[in-house]
């Protein structure tokens, strides 16, 4: 008797096993679309079976586990972290490729170019004072244009350093909030809480991690307690217990007097040169490297056309057998392009005579031959602007491409994942309908015992 | 960024976003005519571009100017015309004076007539073209002579042309190497002036002197015109290499950035199509699940 008691009780334990397999497929089925969830299983434990000692065996509810990969996590946060930083690097170059237009006749080569057809068509009649007029016209142009590509200069470097203020905040946002979800997973695991996995927590973790991964490559270390260290670039902590080490932002001026911004980390300490992934880096890039080159690019060529036009201008004579006034002021210290001027010259100032015939048209062939003379640096203007343009072009195809190769790389590194620990419907399914069978099997199972008990007591009758 | 859209759903709509910016990339390149609307679309002939550009643009300006100085040049060549027939008429009037027949009243009448050539020569140098005198040499807001043909106003001259192949070449005289020269047998004026006062003093071995005077400086007059037949010559010339230089570089140009219109049509209905079928297939891929069957 007290062994169909047994298996009563066996059985009740059994059908309680197989609720919590059952709760736990259905918290998967729940979950099926939640980003960050890894599927969960019960693993119902079999009990010590020995009728010859009375044990009777059975089946206990057991521990819940989750299929969480950490290398297909780390995976898809890596391949975050570069697919990041090439979106950012593209669209930052996205913002430069208007700089220099391909448009026949607009922006600074169809000014320059015409600047030096005004030249040519005064070398016609250098005294005709509409001619010169037109000129004056075309230098202000001229000028406007080198003005208007340094403020897309300006503005791409004002919208990087933004962006870069904005993702720092958000790095450090999501490091509060990752020791926020430890402390929480601490309280959890403490025995008086039970002790046992939040799915819930560990989804919120894993999202905050891949959400840090857009913004900055890290590493991370899972402690026993189920919380996670953090540490940015190569090594640097940001986050560990229940403390964050926040990062910000820094300048530097070198000796070439353009304005570096440095990742600094909460001591203080420059650690820029470790940030390699997520949008951090494509902006520290954009900021200290991109914007700089292009700027030094187009206030070289500001400089030179300036440069060489007032230079033949000084070496002429204008209408009044004076030495030709500049056409151009710029200043270098802080940017030829952005700085240039037209200089106010009048119409008689321009030299467009050789010393001594005064009335000649000899300085304005001169000038005209300008736009086909190669420069100091091999390279005739046009062909300075379509070098710059080709490299800002090739940089932004290559970001582009690159960019495109990241998205398939992640698509691959998440379609694993889901693999390794999504949800599938097919399977919680066909998990279901073994749980409810062995369910039923076991309800079969506690009424037969039941009747034979009731049999039992009835004989005692 | 985190999405709750499943991986397969991601994929498929990059997938679709690529086709879809080919066919948002043909059906620009179409609508424009221009296969490259930005530094990105190829940037290895960029650089190319912006060279044919501006070597397009400083030919056509070259072209132009060519055009203005043919104006001149075929304007100053009719001065020149003109003053050998005046010459010519000179050396009729000298001929009549210098025969035996003439008597000094009838010299005084042709010595008038000098006078008139003169003055004709003189009209002559102030010739014109849009408001430049075009043989005042540098100076060409001043008139070369005004009534006293004796004193140049003008400068000389040091203009040339620009030749589209980047040389120059010279294509103006100014009034006092034509009319007025230092040499005395080239000298125009000097010997109107020679034969009128010879035909007004009635100096018959003047009036011979100043006929050799005057057909010297007919011949002068003949290698000026001839001067400016040369320049008429550089200058067609010059207009014709232009005109080539201008097809050939627009039509490198079309051959960089204009469309191909059968390729891009092509790439236009195949982006189409597989947009299409993307959608068309992923539409007959959604299927339930296990869940669906069970009662």
């Amino acid at each position: 008797m007290s062994g169909l008691f047994g298996a009563l009780g066996q059985t009740a334990t059994a059908m309680r096993a197989f609720e919590r397999s059952t709760a736990a497929i259905q918290n998967n089925v729940a979950n099926v679309s939640t980003p960050g969830y890894a599927r969960m299983r019960h693993m119902p434990q079999a009990d010590r079976f020995e009728p010859s000692e009375g044990v009777f065996g059975g089946v206990l509810p057991g521990a819940v586990i989750s299929y969480r990969n950490r290398f297909t996590e780390a995976a898809v946060r890596e391949r975050t972290s570069q697919w990041a930083r090439q979106d950012q690097s593209a669209s930052q170059m996205g913002q430069l490729e208007p700089l220099v237009s391909v448009t026949a006749g607009s922006g600074m080569a169809g000014a320059i170019d015409r600047l030096f057809q005004s030249f040519s068509q005064l070398s016609v009649a250098p005294n005709d004072l509409n001619a010169r007029q037109v000129v004056l016209t075309r230098a202000e142009e001229v000028a406007g244009s080198f003005q208007q590509a340094a403020g897309t200069v300006d503005a791409a470097r004002g919208q990087i350093d933004s962006e870069m203020r904005s993702t720092v905040r958000k790095v450090n946002e999501l490091a509060a909030r990752i020791v926020e979800l430890n402390v929480a997973k601490r309280r959890n695991l403490a025995p008086e809480a039970g002790g046992s996995p939040d799915s819930g927590l560990d989804a919120a973790m894993h999202n905050a991690l891949e959400e840090l991964a857009e913004h900055v490559d890290f590493q991370m270390l899972e402690q026993a307690d189920g919380s996670v260290s953090i540490f940015v670039g190569g090594g640097q902590l940001l986050a560990i217990g229940d403390r964050t080490y926040p990062i910000s932002l820094g300048t530097q001026t070198p000796e070439d007097g353009v304005q570096r911004r440095t990742v600094l980390n909460s001591e203080g300490l420059d650690i820029t040169a470790t940030i390699q992934g997520g949008r951090l880096a494509g902006q520290l890039d954009g900021y200290n490297r991109v914007i700089p080159m292009v700027a030094a690019d187009l206030n070289a060529l500001a400089e030179s056309v300036a440069g060489e036009v007032n230079f033949a201008l000084q070496s002429g004579v204008d209408m009044n057998g004076a030495p030709g006034a500049d056409l151009f002021t710029y200043d270098n210290s802080i940017g030829a392009a952005g700085t240039m001027r037209f200089s106010g010259a009048g119409v008689r100032e321009l030299a467009m005579a050789l010393p001594g015939q005064e009335g000649g048209n000899g300085n304005a062939l001169l000038l005209a031959g300008l736009a086909s003379q190669k420069q100091t640096n091999g390279y005739t203007f046009g062909e300075s602007l379509g070098n710059l343009a080709g490299s800002i072009g090739r940089e932004l195809q290559g970001q582009r491409d690159r960019a495109s190769v990241s998205v398939s790389l992640l698509a691959q590194a998440k379609s694993q994942r889901q693999q390794d620990q999504g949800v599938s419907l097919d399977e919680e399914a066909a998990q279901l309908v073994a749980v409810q069978r062995a369910y039923q099997a076991a309800a079969q199972i506690f009424r037969t015992i039941n009747e034979m008990t009731q049999d039992v007591i009835n004989m005692a009758r | 960024m985190i999405s709750s859209l499943r991986t397969s759903d991601e994929i498929f709509v990059a997938s679709a976003q690529r086709i879809s910016a080919r066919i948002d990339t043909a059906n620009r390149q179409i609508n424009s005519g221009k296969r490259i609307h930005s530094a990105s679309d190829a940037p290895d002939q960029v650089a190319t571009l912006f060279t044919l550009r501006s070597n397009l643009g400083r030919m056509e300006q070259v072209d132009s100017n060519l055009s203005q100085i043919r104006t001149e040049v075929d304007t100053a060549e009719g001065a020149l015309q003109s003053a050998v027939r005046l010459m010519d008429r000179a050396l009729t009037l000298g001929a009549q004076g210098d025969t035996s027949f003439s008597n000094p009243q009838a010299r005084r009448f042709l010595a008038d007539e000098i006078q008139g050539v003169l003055d004709s020569m003189t009209g002559l140098t102030q010739t014109a073209v849009q408001g430049r005198y075009i043989f005042a040499g540098d100076t060409d807001q001043t008139r070369p002579y005004d009534t006293d043909e004796s004193f140049y106003a003008g400068s000389e001259t040091s203009r040339r042309a620009l030749h589209p192949l980047g040389t120059t070449f010279a294509i103006a005289h100014t009034a006092q190497q034509i009319f007025d020269n230092e040499d005395a047998s080239r000298n125009v004026f000097g010997s109107l002036r020679a034969m009128r006062d010879a035909l007004l003093a009635d100096d018959s071995a003047a009036i011979s002197t100043a006929m050799d005077g005057l057909r010297s400086s007919s011949s002068h007059l003949s290698e000026e015109l001839a001067f400016y037949g040369g320049a008429q010559g550089r200058v067609a010339d010059a207009q014709e290499t232009a005109k080539a230089e201008v097809l050939r570089m627009k039509t490198q140009i079309a051959g960089i950035e204009d469309t191909d219109l059968l390729t891009a049509s092509l790439e236009l209905s195949t982006a189409t199509r597989d947009y299409q079928a993307a959608l068309q297939a992923r539409a007959k891929s959604e299927r339930g699940s296990l869940f669906d069957f069970l009662g």
